[in-house]
């Protein structure tokens, strides 16, 4: 298995160096820079689209939906690794030219290698790597996210202020969908005279949500799925090109 | 060290028997780098920069992690090394049992070793095995061409194909579930109004309830409709009322945002006071 394993290293390098030769020497067709990538866009739509009027116990509705998966996953895999190399050289960089706090890039680079190396290894069941999951990454996930809170906080305090009638609407929303989500709330509704013991706070809440909510993210939906379609029709017929970059 | 003097009971590093926890040196870690990230929020400074750069080095090489194990094996290593193993096995004829199902359906098939069948075999290998793996992988490394200007172009072939099969996807699943499914679901049904026995008060509310959508609803489109001015006895006042809808919806999402950040604010302090501090049970 591992003279394999290196018959495949050896197999794809082989291959890259190949293809960079060839990328190289045919740089200047415009029929392969421009029409050819066109039309596997084409195809790849066309097919998906056909795979949608095959009827899912079909063979070849699997094999489609199979073959596309795989080829995404692989592509996108593959991708992923293009922005790693930036990373990892950008960073690399800023510390051969000492740019300014280039300490903390030794401090980045090393939490990726020492991650990297230890969660390739052992995979996920791995000590090192577990430990890393469990006591690094997911803290400062988690406190990364939850800092958001004081910003929002800060952010609600200078934008809902009721200088309008539709900043008024926004604002009782948002106060009523708080109130209802926590106990407090329910507490403090229950002292507003009249309607504080005639329903709960969070009974408005899930109406407001029922009702409004839904029917503003319907429409919201709606315009803007059909863009989307619009969109997608418009890369399909090689109408729309800016993924290509700033030559088209 | 004023804090221990104060009577606090952080979590030991050491255990009772004289080792080192891994769990006590770990909630040590995470607090401490939970600290290093609030304090962002006096101002920028040394312990917030450490721990948003290693967050930033950690959480991509959980990526690459991630993307190997989940991805990258299942999809092309493993199945490469399968195939290849079963084929070799077949090939020699040696008697190992073949794991691929449909390696193993050809190994019954080439049962009597004639050429033409071993031919045929051979052919559709290859044809499978380069259209599911060697192909995606040699549009992958076109992808990381993009490192040499020269040969960057190459790109554009695996580009093209991730946008189209996203074009393909999205023409289909959103004209099915956020288009049709949409309109669908707000074809509400007003019958059970009309044929309420008596007065029946839920039956009176679900319909106002329905109603009140489809208005908000017609409403909100109407706002999002350009062509034409919005002024007049119905496109004035639909269109205002289609604000007023947008604005309870943006405020709801907004509310529930803050909550669940909330919730992870709630989260964190749970941990530095419970785990690391050890003052809440």
């Amino acid at each position: 298995m591992a003279l394999f394993n290196g018959f495949l290293i050896v197999f794809f390098i082989v291959l890259f160096a190949a293809l960079i030769f060839v990328g190289q020497t045919l740089r200047t067709s415009q029929f392969l820079r421009r029409k050819l990538p066109l039309a596997f866009c084409f195809f790849m739509g066309v097919i998906i689209i056909f795979q949608f009027f095959i009827p899912p116990e079909n063979p070849l509705y699997k094999e489609i939906e199979d073959l596309s998966t795989k080829w995404i996953q692989i592509i996108s895999s593959f991708a992923l690794v293009i922005g790693l190399i930036s990373l990892v050289t950008m960073n690399f960089n800023k510390i051969s030219r000492k740019y300014e706090d280039w300490q903390y890039a030794v401090v980045l680079l090393l939490g990726f290698f020492v991650t990297t190396f230890y969660g390739l290894r052992d995979g996920f069941e791995g000590k090192e790597f577990d430990f890393i999951f469990n006591y690094m990454y997911v803290p400062m996930q988690s406190t990364m996210f939850s800092i958001l809170a004081f910003f929002v906080a800060s952010a609600a305090f200078r934008a809902f202020r009721a200088r309008s009638r539709e900043a008024t609407l926004l604002l009782t929303a948002a106060v009523i969908v708080m109130l209802g989500r926590v106990e407090l709330g329910s507490v403090l509704w229950s002292y507003i005279p009249f309607i504080g013991n005639y329903f709960d706070v969070s009974d408005l809440a899930q109406w407001i949500n029922k009702v409004f909510t839904t029917a503003g993210q319907r429409a919201i939906l709606l315009g803007a799925s059909l863009g989307y379609i619009a969109a997608s029709f418009k890369i399909l017929l090689g109408i729309e090109r800016s993924y290509f970059g700033s030559e088209e | 060290m004023p804090l221990f003097a104060l009577g606090f009971n952080f979590r030991p590093v050491f255990e009772a028997g004289g080792g080192v926890s891994t769990e006590g040196i770990g909630i040590w870690i995470a607090a401490i780098l939970t600290l290093g990230i609030y304090s962002f929020l006096y101002k920028d400074n040394f312990f917030y920069k450490f721990s948003e750069y290693l967050f930033v080095g950690v959480s991509a090489g959980y990526t690459l992690v991630l993307t190997f194990h989940k991805y990258l094996k299942p999809s092309l290593i493993e199945p490469l090394q399968e195939y290849s193993r079963d084929f070799y096995h077949i090939i020699t004829g040696a008697s190992v049992p073949i794991v691929n199902p449909w390696m193993l359906s050809w190994q019954t098939h080439l049962v009597g070793n004639q050429f033409g069948s071993q031919f045929s075999f051979i052919f559709w290998f290859a044809v499978k095995v380069f259209l599911f793996y060697i192909f995606p992988a040699i549009l992958g490394l076109m992808m990381i061409s993009r490192v040499f200007p020269n040969a960057a172009w190459l790109s554009r072939f695996p580009l093209a194909t991730i946008v189209g099969y996203g074009s393909g996807i999205m023409i289909v699943t959103t004209l099915h579930a956020s288009v049709l499914e949409q309109i669908k679901a707000s074809f509400v049904s007003f019958a059970p109004l009309f044929h309420m026995k008596g007065v029946d008060w839920s039956i009176i509310a679900q319909s106002a309830n329905d109603f009140l959508l489809v208005l908000g609803l017609c409403c909100a489109i109407i706002y999002f409709y350009f062509s034409a001015e919005h002024k007049g006895v119905i496109l004035g006042p639909a269109s205002n009322f289609g604000i007023w809808v947008l604005m309870i919806t943006f405020g709801a999402s907004f509310g529930y945002t803050v909550m669940a950040r909330i919730s992870l604010l709630i989260g964190r302090f749970q941990f530095l006071l419970g785990d690391w501090m050890q003052l809440v049970k």
